[in-house]
């Protein structure tokens, strides 16, 4: 089997413009994680992979519609048979491991219905690096070398 | 939610995935097609938890039919004499590869 991880910023850019083609009203997704942190190198044009690839994308909807989405993509989904990676809905709660006022920080993209948000890249990296994994600390490392955190 | 909130609820080590299937089942729980295909999956013979949501069922169907916050509806379950963490930890997961539509 092809190796087939999330690590290109378009993959996460085009799942997103993906998601935004089936959806038939206004919604709100915020993306955390690894898959944020493609997202923001794309929105700055940046193609370099990202080392110690991800499995899966961590967002989180107050969007029935969005959420119904995410869940024709969980894990075993026809989904990640074709992309090799899958959709994993976060809770609201994991927000609190961000600094306090993130979203004063945070980018907003609108894709036709699709409202998407992430926390800025130091915020997004503040709980990988108090988790501190080895692959945490490589793609603090990463963001830094594409420019992320300048 | 407020962090102290959360705290008395969920704990000092929060489980995500188990906050996540309440929050997301309960969003889910709120459609018709949505529920009967959650409940059709969770009885397959296919599910590993099938077993265990049968023995729980009436309290994870409380959980994701309540729209209380989730210190209220901890409330209820610590008076009858289990926790919002431990139902949240009984919602079954989600399998893609035979969460038939």
């Amino acid at each position: 089997m092809p190796r087939r991880e999330l690590i290109h910023p378009h993959q996460v850019a085009d799942w997103l413009e993906e998601l935004s083609g089936k959806l038939t009203q206004p919604g709100r997704l915020i993306l955390i994680g690894s898959g944020a942190l493609l997202w923001h190198a794309h929105l700055k044009g940046i193609t370099d992979p990202l080392p110690e690839g991800s499995m899966d994308v961590d967002p989180l909807t107050d969007s029935d519609e969005i959420a119904r989405h995410c869940y024709e993509a969980i894990i075993g989904t026809p989904f990640e048979e074709k992309h090799g990676w899958h959709v994993n809905l976060m809770p609201n709660a994991v927000l609190k491991e961000f600094p306090e006022d993130w979203e004063t920080r945070a980018t907003t993209k609108q894709i036709g219905h699709l409202e998407a948000v992430t926390p800025c890249p130091p915020d997004l990296l503040a709980p990988k690096l108090r988790r501190g994994e080895p692959r945490d600390v490589v793609h603090s490392d990463w963001a830094k070398r594409v420019g992320l955190l300048d | 939610m407020e962090n102290n909130t959360a705290n008395s609820v969920w704990g000092p080590y929060p489980n995500y995935d188990d906050i996540a299937r309440l929050e997301y089942g309960q969003q889910m729980w709120r459609h018709d097609y949505m529920r009967r295909r959650l409940l059709a999956h969770w009885r397959d013979e296919r599910h590993p938890h099938r077993e265990r949501f049968a023995e729980h069922r009436e309290q994870v169907e409380m959980a994701l039919n309540s729209s209380d916050t989730d210190e209220a509806l901890n409330r209820q379950f610590l008076s009858q004499g289990t926790s919002l963490r431990c139902v949240a930890r009984e919602i079954p997961p989600v399998f893609g590869h035979f969460f038939a539509k």
